[in-house]
C-alpha cells in the first residue's frame, strides 16, 4: 500500500484501550485537527 | 523522522485498515497483511521498522523510530474504500481478511492517502461474512467469537453492505 508523501506529523497522547466506539472521529473531523508543525 | 516539541491535544486519529486472520495458539487473531506481526487483544500495537532486518537494507538504514519520514514503516491506516478493497480483494490461499476502524496515536504521519502511526488499537472489527462462508478451517462464528477478545464491537457485514461501504466511503486526508 502506498500512502503517498508525508504531509504533516502529529504527536497524539496515548489513549486507553479498548477504544470506546463513542470516541470515534470521522475523517472529516480529522482534517480539521490542528497539526503540530515540524 | 524528527519529533515535534509540543504534544498535540487532539484525540486519537481513527482510520480504516484491513487485517489477515491468523490462528495463534488455537485462537483467531488479527495479523498484519504484509508482515507476520500479530495484534494481541488488549495490548497496544506498537510499530517497529522491519526493514533493517532485511540484509539488503542493513547498510543503508540504521534502527529508527517508526514511523520515519525516510522509510515506509509505521502502522498503516487509510480510508474505508481502500480498506474494504483490501478486505474483499483476492486473498492468497486460505488467507481470510477483515476490516475495521483503528485508533492511531503517538507519532502519526499524515500522508496523502492515509496515516502511518507509532501506536494503534482496533476500534471496530467488521467481518465480511461471505468471505468466510465456505471456509471450514475458519468458521465464521469461531472467528467472530475469538475477535471479541479485543474488547471492541465485532460486526458481520454482508456483500451488499461492503459494496455500500465502497460506494459511500469516506476519504483519506486530502
Amino acid at each position: 500500500m502506498n500512502l503517498g508523501k508525508v504531509l504533516r506529523v502529529y504527536v497524539i497522547e496515548p489513549i486507553k484501550i479498548p477504544v470506546p466506539t463513542s470516541r470515534r472521529v470521522e475523517p472529516a473531523e480529522q482534517k480539521q485537527a490542528p497539526p503540530v508543525r515540524r | 523522522m524528527s519529533t515535534v516539541a509540543a504534544p498535540d491535544s487532539v484525540g486519537a486519529i481513527v482510520g480504516w485498515r484491513a487485517w489477515t486472520i491468523a490462528q495463534i495458539d488455537g485462537r483467531f487473531r488479527l495479523r498484519s497483511m504484509v508482515a507476520p506481526t500479530v495484534w494481541e487483544p488488549l495490548q497496544v500495537f506498537e510499530a517497529t521498522c522491519l526493514r533493517p532486518r532485511l540484509r539488503l537494507f542493513r547498510r543503508w538504514n540504521a534502527r529508527h523510530e517508526a514511523p520515519w519520514s525516510g522509510c515506509q514503516c509505521g502502522i498503516y491506516a487509510t480510508d474505508c474504500v481502500t480498506a474494504a478493497t483490501y478486505a474483499s480483494g483476492p486473498a492468497y490461499g486460505a488467507e481470510r481478511r477483515v476490516l475495521g476502524t483503528v485508533a492511531l496515536w503517538g507519532l502519526v504521519a499524515e500522508c496523502e492517502h492515509g496515516w502511518r502511526a507509532a501506536d494503534a488499537y482496533p476500534c471496530q472489527i467488521m467481518i465480511p461474512e461471505h468471505r468466510f462462508a465456505d471456509e471450514s478451517s475458519m468458521p465464521l462464528e469461531a472467528v467472530a467469537l475469538d475477535l471479541m477478545d479485543y474488547g471492541v464491537p465485532v460486526v458481520l457485514v454482508g456483500e451488499t453492505e461492503l459494496d455500500e461501504l465502497l460506494r459511500e466511503g469516506h476519504t483519506a486526508p486530502a
